[in-house]
């Protein structure tokens, strides 16, 4: 194992475990600098046996080598343990039935939970619950969110020219041959009138002065 | 061992010196390992007016995605290329085991970084939303478009535990969206983040698509996260410095993404099935990795317990430590 990343980092592994032992717990291994590492930021792999899980070295980031182990009573209270947290960025179930794991690693309210492994992938997101942060890295998500989404819409006139513009002509690409102007017009033009005229548009009634539907030739009365 | 031998940092298309400079030290030996040249905090907003000027000129959001991703490609390769000695600056700089320099980081964050841009391009770009019926049949909209744009500027502030993948998961989906990206890598790890700089120029990248500033304080950083003209940051570091951020993001009203602090429980059940494996998983990278879980719930049945507890220490207490020995390429 290498060194933590600075003299500071070490003091705080130091400061945890002298924090954890006052409120409980119990040095099971290392806890200290190993001996004959002069240079480098080195503490030795760590365990304490932490009476529950309100002690320091429960609840705060350490970011070293420093692991407590907290007994539990069954499932719900390992569950509950888990959970009781202000972050909520990873876990991971251990058990000899997949099945029993996967239903425990449903119930832990964090970004990822790996069973009985661990992944790392393009796929698949990661990120924080609760304090441990907004937003997720990697997947569809981490792209989702490199990006934002403008919605556009269209009136119909538009959609009425887009259409006419777009407007296959089957017949004559058939035959290879361009479409004439002159006669390409009146043949797009015919198709689009039509549907104008068969699709639902609202009119003003002579009658009542009204706002009126026009839907296959029969008239309706507007919600508003 | 050869480290990487740039030390000025990269603005807009340009390597840059500073009059200050950042001293990298080795954590495995407390040796000195390089000075890199500190970006001046007019160099940072240099770089963030040049990221605006090359968004909003579109010379690389409005190039096709398929272009973007093969300029992209490039610059992975670039990454490949120099791998090894990549591998050996990560070691360097953060006194990292070789095999997580070379595993982790390089092999897993380029492939993340590849995959990341094929399924970016799998993604629809614009796609149609349905019209309510009601505004279809009063003829007031006739198609409705959603479009997906990049957002902007994003400013990218790495940690020093893992410098290249965070680098990685974050600038590629950004740049692959078309945003124009600058990196901040940690002042204890800046020196492996400088080669984005050359990699941007072996694959053509517009300048100020992407710069890589470093400092030793944050003023720079600050820059990142408050500039009118950054539209959003992604950041992984500590919870502390991540509520700073959304403060400081607040009053431009910022996109954020945040990774921050952890506290990952492993639950052990009574039958478990490996136990040895936490403590590995505990003792790789000595825990400065979020996902390590530093809390271990373990049944209280005796067997179970017993079992365990006689697990882990001697597993923790067999564990090497020392200077990361450099591994053979």
């Amino acid at each position: 194992m290498g060194p933590v990343i600075s003299a500071a980092q070490r003091s705080k592994c130091e400061r945890f475990v002298q924090l954890a032992e006052q409120q409980g717990a119990k040095v099971r291994a290392g806890g200290k600098r190993p001996e004959g590492l002069d240079r480098g930021y080195y503490f030795e792999p760590t365990v304490l046996d932490l009476p529950n899980n309100a002690n320091p070295a429960a609840q705060e980031e350490i970011f070293g080598p420093v692991l407590g182990v907290i007994g539990y009573r069954d499932v719900d209270d390992a569950v509950r343990i888990a959970n009781d947290s202000v972050y909520g960025l990873s876990g991971q179930v251990y058990g000899a039935d997949t099945a029993a794991a996967v239903a425990v690693a449903r119930r832990i309210r964090s970004g990822a939970v790996n069973v009985n492994t661990t992944v790392f992938s393009a796929l698949a997101p990661s990120g924080g619950y609760k304090q441990s942060g907004l937003g997720r890295e990697r997947g569809p998500e981490a792209s989702a969110n490199s990006r934002k989404s403008s919605t556009c819409r269209l009136e119909s006139s538009h959609h009425d020219r887009i259409e006419r513009h777009h407007e296959p002509q089957p017949g004559l690409a058939r035959l290879g041959r361009r479409p004439h102007p002159r006669t390409a017009q009146p043949v797009v033009d015919r198709v689009a009138k039509k549907d104008r005229d068969r699709a639902p548009h609202m009119i003003k009634d002579d009658k009542t002065g009204m706002d009126v539907w026009v839907y296959d030739g029969k008239k309706f009365p507007s919600s508003g | 061992m050869s480290i990487l031998t740039e030390r000025r940092t990269y603005v807009a298309g340009e390597w840059v010196i500073g009059d200050q400079v950042i001293a990298v030290e080795n954590p495995a030996d407390e040796t000195h390992v390089a000075d890199v040249s500190a970006t001046p905090v007019a160099e940072v907003e240099r770089a963030i007016l040049a990221a605006r000027t090359a968004f909003d000129d579109g010379v690389w959001a409005q190039r096709a995605p398929r272009d973007r991703a093969q300029v992209l490609h490039t610059l992975i390769d670039h990454l490949e290329t120099n791998h090894e000695t990549l591998v050996d600056t990560l070691v360097a700089e953060a006194g990292q085991p070789a095999q997580f320099a070379d595993q982790t980081q390089c092999r897993t964050g380029i492939s993340i970084a590849r995959q990341t841009i094929d399924l970016y391009l799998s993604m629809r770009h614009e796609e149609a939303t349905p019209v309510p019926v009601d505004d279809l049949t009063r003829g007031r909209v006739a198609l409705s478009i959603l479009r997906h744009e990049p957002v902007g500027v994003v400013t990218a502030i790495t940690p020093y535990n893992a410098a290249l993948i965070m680098a990685l998961q974050k600038l590629i989906p950004a740049l692959m969206a078309g945003n124009s990206v600058i990196l901040r890598p940690s002042p204890l790890t800046p020196l492996s983040s400088l080669i984005f700089g050359h990699a941007a120029d072996a694959a053509g990248l517009p300048a100020g698509v992407l710069s890589v500033v470093a400092e030793e304080g944050t003023e720079g950083a600050q820059l990142l996260t408050t500039h009118p003209a950054v539209d959003m940051v992604s950041f992984t570091g500590s919870t502390v410095a991540g509520r700073n951020i959304i403060a400081q993001a607040a009053p431009t009203v910022k996109r954020l993404s945040l990774e921050l602090g952890g506290k990952s429980a492993q639950i052990y059940l009574p039958t478990p099935s490996h136990v040895s494996a936490s403590a590995r998983w505990a003792s790789w990278h000595a825990p400065q990795d979020r996902h390590a879980s530093p809390r271990h719930a373990c049944s209280s049945r005796r067997s179970t317990k017993r079992r365990y507890s006689n697990a882990l220490p001697p597993r923790t207490t067999r564990s090497k430590w020392g200077p990361p020995p450099i591994r053979p390429h």
